[in-house]
């Protein structure tokens, strides 16, 4: 009787798995535009894109959208594959050893820039690689515990008493990130101290959830992190943003200060991109092919409404091969500026 | 209770929810219980079509997976001598003697039930204290606190299991320094890697636990086999009784409370929960002699441990989105797929699915009691298949199971290194446990030593002004003290004689 009723659970399940699968063929095949549309009939099967972080995260869900998007103007599946660690490097080796043909595409961040400039790694993005388009760009906020009475002024967060606390307790204030120093995160901070002229004390986390929740709990005074990724525990009133690091205010924070236009700091901050890149040596048709194909699929109507829903429309957050070869070479050098005055390894 | 009647009200009303709890019970029952392969495994395969599901069924999946298969690689772990994943090694102690004894069926028996129980107890305390108990740990628990619970976990991890004392010490420090191999978690600089970007992302504990443990033992076996000393284990199948469970009741109690705690606690889960309910079954013991050599009681301690943990490590996960363990991180990036954060807003915004999981959680806790034990009865045949094709499938199942966690070859190779090295330590008298603990322990441990440095300005002594801290770091020291005081009594008794 059991391995009967078994049997069944495995006809109804392969049933079902045939029906998703003819469901999701014929809309793959249906929502084909131009599959077999590049030079020499490219792409003929699947493309991947290697990410270099885990599922979930910032890296894999902007992959994901865009893999979604590109299999709608490809014509061909495109599959998402993560090769986690060693803070985006581990991922390297398969994606610089697979063949430079365009069907496998690394999605990775300036956090290539910053393990090029700190000589960590010997990839440099702007030459070693080719770019296809930068597709999120994202400026970070400092956060509060939305019930931290210290920093409220009215029930609402007020960054003069953040700084004022600071003041009267030099190197005592704790600021929860990502990094210690050496990249977007920890320069950042750097140039905050300098300018507000406070000095803090940063602990690093590499996980976000341990992140966001030593903030929440009480047993960190301030959080730095991209507006994207903590929308959900500002909406649910854990977090409150106190500090836009930005020339302006936000439309969508308007009484959350920023440091241009409220404290009049004049310098641009570096943001957070998230871009994706094939082998330099891949043949030029192809390339071109591919980077219009990007281009395209950023802009239809259902990837723009997924990075609506994701906070990242408030900057402009495309950019071509050429402007994200340019945004790395300057970055570099920003970075390896940085570096150098804090008298770490730089090129 | 409303909630609760909801919830499975839509669980057996949807066709689709209930084959998905079915296929995943079974599918979880599966991996678990074939030696190389684990739930983490099937967790990682099916991540990405976990897309193509709606949010709640994906995530219902995946929590009737965790609970049955956390079940299954107890199976392993007693038949073969192969824990599935870490928190079921404290059953191989007590687990594998029994089948060697031939108690085969009792000793499965008393795992699925003990899982049950756990599982179970865990539900409704999750279903009940999600929210402040979340609230609450991540207000009491920081950096300086968790490094303080990681030092407490390595006591007593040195102090339980088979070998002798130091030998454990040194295992653990050996599985503390595997730990370091990779990129370091403070300046992101390579360690051990020879510049080798593969060796950079560091060892993964899940697969050098398949290495260790799955590998190693086919070449125990394989060497048994071609020396003909390779005794087949003897099958049966006579199930534990009831009286046997009411003798343990205060056991399965105090078992299910420190896997609930501990399941809590973020990042250490239910890996830390099993050998501490191990150690103190044999501390509360009347007969601490008898663990290690087939005690029911030992594997009645670790199983409802790590099962309660499944539930434990839901609170801090589901209400802010801090994951305890490897698969509970999975969860995450399930969650993320779908466009859901976890955290408070979950709990409010997505009441209904939170209920789904629950439930699903609840009732693939009873589901293993019935399935399970129709399950035993198939399941201890497996221990009938000749080696000759039992090993190499184990070795072909690891294999797999070892690349398609992080798609990376050095974890192939990692099986294979951990399996030679595992062969050999073993024959030596190490303990492979300890230095998996070790390696998980260690990589924790350091960040949270290092921030908790930073928090408290590089005083050592800081950590005694955080009263919780200070209360971890003195049962970590009198746990030693104690294991070091029996250790010296010991060997004084035997040169007495």
């Amino acid at each position: 009787m059991n391995s009967n009723l078994c049997l069944k659970f495995v006809r109804k399940g392969a049933a079902a798995v045939l029906a998703a699968s003819a469901i999701l063929g014929f809309s793959a095949m249906s929502s084909a535009v131009s599959a077999g549309d590049g030079p020499g009939g490219f792409p003929k099967r699947q493309i991947t894109i290697i990410v270099c972080f885990g599922a979930g995260g910032g890296s894999d869900q902007m992959a994901r959208a865009m893999g979604a998007a590109a299999e709608k103007v490809l014509g061909v599946p495109v599959v998402v594959t993560n090769k986690k660690g060693a803070g985006g490097l581990g991922c390297l080796p398969d994606f610089l050893g697979a063949p430079a043909d365009g069907y496998t595409i690394l999605q990775h961040t300036d956090n290539l820039v910053t393990l090029y400039a700190s000589k960590k790694s010997n990839l440099n993005p702007a030459t070693d690689i080719k770019p296809l388009l930068i597709a999120n760009v994202v400026a970070s906020q400092l956060f509060i515990n939305s019930k931290d009475k210290r920093f409220l002024t009215g029930g609402k967060p007020d960054f003069d008493k953040v700084l004022k606390y600071a003041k009267a307790n030099p190197g005592k204030m704790t600021v929860a990130n990502y990094g210690t120093t050496e990249n977007l995160e920890g320069v950042t901070m750097g140039k905050l101290e300098k300018f507000f002229g406070i000095k803090t004390k940063i602990i690093a986390f590499d996980k976000p959830a341990e992140r966001y929740g030593s903030v929440i709990g009480g047993r960190i005074d301030v959080l730095f992190e991209q507006i994207s990724d903590v929308r959900s525990l500002v909406q649910s009133g854990d977090l409150a943003p106190v500090l836009s690091i930005w020339p302006k205010r936000f439309k969508v924070y308007p009484d959350t200060k920023a440091t241009g236009q409220d404290y009049g700091m004049k310098w641009v901050p570096t943001v957070k991109w998230r871009a994706l890149f094939i082998r330099k040596d891949t043949p030029k048709p192809i390339a071109d092919f591919l980077e219009a194909a990007m281009k395209k699929a950023w802009a239809i109507e259902s990837h723009q409404a997924w990075l609506k829903k994701k906070g990242m429309h408030l900057l402009n957050s495309y950019r071509n091969s050429a402007e994200t070869t340019k945004i790395a070479a300057d970055e570099i050098k920003t970075y390896s500026d940085a570096y150098r005055d804090l008298g770490l390894p730089s090129r | 209770m409303e909630n609760f009647l909801l919830g499975t009200y839509q669980l057996i009303s949807d066709p689709t929810a209930l084959l998905l709890f079915a296929s995943a019970l079974i599918a979880g029952l599966v991996f678990g219980s074939v030696p190389g392969l684990s739930s983490m495994t099937l967790a990682a395969i099916f991540l990405p079509f976990s897309v193509f599901l709606p949010s709640e069924h994906a995530i219902l999946f995946y929590g009737v997976i965790y609970v049955s298969g956390v079940y299954g690689g107890a199976t392993t772990a007693i038949l073969f001598n192969i824990p599935g994943s870490v928190e079921n090694t404290p059953t191989t102690f007590d687990g594998h003697p029994m089948v060697k004894k031939g108690q085969a069926g009792r000793a499965v028996g008393l795992a699925i039930t003990a899982s049950a129980i756990g599982g179970t107890i865990s539900c409704v305390v999750m279903m009940i204290g999600t929210a402040p108990i979340a609230r609450w740990a991540i207000s009491a628990i920081s950096p300086i606190e968790k490094f303080a619970i990681v030092f407490f976990a390595l006591a007593v991890v040195a102090g339980i299991g088979r070998g002798s004392f130091w030998k454990r010490w040194i295992s653990l420090f050996f599985g503390l320094w595997i730990g370091t191999i990779g990129t370091d978690p403070v300046g992101g600089l390579g360690r051990f890697a020879f510049g080798d970007y593969y060796v950079m992302t560091g060892i993964n504990f899940t697969v050098l636990i398949v290495g260790f443990f799955a590998v190693s033992e086919v070449f125990v076996q394989g060497e048994r086999l071609v020396r003909g000393t390779y005794k087949a284990p003897r099958v049966s199948v006579d199930f534990p009784r009831f009286a046997e469970f009411w003798r343990l009741k205060i056991a399965i109690l105090r078992s299910s409370v420190i896997g609930f705690a501990c399941g809590v606690l973020p990042g250490v889960g239910a890996a830390l929960a099993s050998f501490l309910s191990y150690s103190e079954a044999v501390r509360w013991s009347k007969h601490p002699e008898r663990f290690g050599t087939g005690e029911p009681e030992g594997i009645v301690a670790a199983e409802t441990a790590n099962n309660s943990a499944t539930g434990g490590a839901m609170v801090p996960l589901l209400a802010l989105g801090l994951p305890g363990g490897g698969f509970t991180a999975i969860m995450i990036g399930v969650l993320t797929l779908h466009d859901l954060t976890p955290g408070p807003l979950v709990m409010i915004q997505h009441k209904a699915l939170v209920w789904v999981l629950f439930c699903g959680m609840f009732w693939a806790s009873i589901a293993i009691l019935v399935l399970g034990l129709i399950e035993t009865r198939m399941i201890v045949n497996l221990l009938r298949i000749p080696f000759a094709i039992l090993g190499p499938a184990i070795i072909f199942f690891s294999t797999i199971g070892a690349f398609s966690l992080r798609n990376n070859i050095l974890d192939v190779w990692t099986i294979f290194v951990a399996g030679i090295l595992g062969y050999v330590l073993r024959r030596y008298g190490y303990s492979l446990p300890a230095i998996v603990m070790g390696v998980i322990l260690g990589q924790i441990g350091e960040e949270a030593f290092y921030q908790s440095m930073v928090l408290m300005d590089y005083r050592l002594l800081g950590f005694f002004d955080y009263p919780t801290a200070a209360v971890f770091l003195l049962l970590g020291a009198a746990t030693i003290a104690a294991h070091l005081i029996r250790t010296a009594r010991r060997s004084r008794v035997r040169t007495d004689r």
